[in-house]
C-alpha cells in the first residue's frame, strides 16, 4: 500500500497516491550546502619618514654642486603613495645616483617610480638662472621592490643618467 | 404471484440496472509527477577582500556581489587583488532555488578576528540546470588591526523552491 493513502481512496483514485509518494522521495535531495572562504590581507600604515636624497657623482663624472637635499618630515600617516618632491639647485653634468630610503612596515611589494624634471618647475643652471624646461616625457623610472616583512625598512638606489638640469626630483612609492 | 408481476418486477430490476449506470460515471484521470535532478552547489571563487591597512580608527571594506569594493573610516586599500565570491548550483532545467546566507561569520589571523556579513541574492533561476551566482560581503576593520593574512569559512546553503 502507498504510504499516507486510505485504502478507500487508493482504490477510488491509485495514480493520485503513486504521485504523492514520487513527491515526498524527492524532497531529501532539494537542498544542499557548500564550503566558503573569506580572506583580506592587513599591512600597516605606509610611514615616509624624511627621506634623504644624495646626489653622488660616478667617479669619471664631474657635478657642479651636490649638496645633500632633505625632505620634509612626513610624521602623518600617508595612504597607500607617497609623493615627495624637492626642488634641487644641482645641475648635473655626468651620470648621478639618487640613493634614498622609505620607512615602513609592509608585508607586499610596492613599485618606487622616479619623476624627472618637467613637473612644471623650471630648470635651473648652475648660476641659479632659470632655464626652458627640458622637453620629452618625464624619467619613468619603475623599479620592482622587494617584499619586506614587518618592521623593516628598505633603502633604494637608482643610477641613471642624469644629463639634464633638474629643477625637481619627484619619487613616487606605491603599494603594487 | 403472478407472472406479469414478477416481469414487472424483473423489467423494474433489468430497468433499476439502466437507472443505476446514470447515477455513475467514469472518466480518466491522470497523475504526473516531476523528478528533479538533485541540486549541488560548489565554490568557484573565494571572497578576498584584498590587501588593507586599518590606520588608527579601522572601518569596514564592502565588496557587493558585482565585485565593487568601497571603504570607510581611516580602511585603506592597496592596488591588489579583490574579489566577490562565486558559487556554482547544478540542478534540473531552470528550476528556482532558494539562498541561504549563514550568519557570525568572521576571519582569523594575527590579531582579533574580524567580522563579515555576507551579501547577495536571495533566489536564483537555473538556465540549462546551472547558474553562477557571486556573493560580496563586509568586512569590519578594527583599530589598527594588527597586520598579516586572515581567513575564515562559512556555509551557503541553496534550496528546491
Amino acid at each position: 500500500m502507498v504510504p499516507g493513502c486510505k485504502r478507500r481512496a487508493c482504490g477510488a483514485v491509485p495514480g493520485m497516491c503513486l504521485a504523492v509518494a514520487l513527491m515526498s522521495a524527492g524532497t531529501g535531495a532539494g537542498a544542499a550546502s557548500a564550503n566558503g572562504v573569506a580572506s583580506a590581507t592587513i599591512v600597516s600604515q605606509l610611514i615616509s619618514l624624511p627621506i634623504v636624497i644624495r646626489f653622488s657623482v660616478a667617479p669619471s663624472g664631474s657635478y657642479v654642486a651636490t649638496p645633500e637635499v632633505s625632505g620634509p618630515d612626513k610624521g602623518d600617516q600617508l595612504p597607500e603613495s607617497v609623493e615627495e618632491s624637492w626642488k634641487s639647485l644641482i645641475q648635473m653634468d655626468a651620470a648621478g645616483t639618487a640613493t634614498f630610503s622609505i620607512a615602513g612596515s609592509v608585508t607586499s611589494n610596492y613599485t618606487l617610480q622616479t619623476l624627472g624634471a618637467g613637473s612644471g618647475f623650471a630648470a635651473l643652471d648652475s648660476s641659479g638662472d632659470e632655464r626652458p624646461r627640458p622637453e620629452g616625457p618625464a624619467s619613468g623610472l619603475i623599479l620592482p621592490a622587494p617584499a619586506l616583512t614587518e618592521g623593516d625598512g628598505l633603502s633604494f638606489v637608482i643610477s641613471q643618467s642624469l644629463t639634464s638640469a633638474l629643477g625637481e626630483l619627484r619619487v613616487l612609492v606605491q603599494y603594487n | 404471484m403472478k407472472s406479469s408481476a414478477r416481469l414487472t418486477i424483473i423489467a423494474a430490476l433489468l430497468g433499476g440496472f439502466g437507472i443505476s449506470s446514470a447515477l455513475a460515471a467514469t472518466a480518466t484521470g491522470n497523475a504526473n509527477a516531476t523528478v528533479l535532478t538533485p541540486i549541488t552547489i560548489s565554490a568557484t571563487t573565494p571572497l578576498n577582500f584584498g590587501t588593507l591597512s586599518a590606520n588608527a580608527t579601522g572601518g569596514t571594506v564592502a565588496i557587493t556581489a558585482a565585485g565593487a569594493r568601497t571603504v570607510s573610516g581611516t580602511v585603506v586599500v592597496t592596488p591588489a587583488a579583490f574579489s566577490a565570491a562565486v558559487f556554482t548550483v547544478l540542478g534540473t532545467g531552470s528550476a528556482t532555488f532558494g539562498i541561504t546566507y549563514p550568519t557570525g561569520v568572521s576571519v582569523a589571523g594575527p590579531g582579533t578576528a574580524m567580522g563579515v556579513v555576507l551579501t547577495g541574492a536571495s533566489f536564483g533561476t537555473l538556465s540549462g540546470g546551472s547558474l553562477a551566482f557571486p556573493v560580496g560581503g563586509t568586512l569590519t576593520v578594527g583599530a589598527n588591526q594588527a597586520a598579516g593574512a586572515y581567513t575564515g569559512s562559512y556555509i551557503m546553503t541553496v534550496e528546491y523552491n
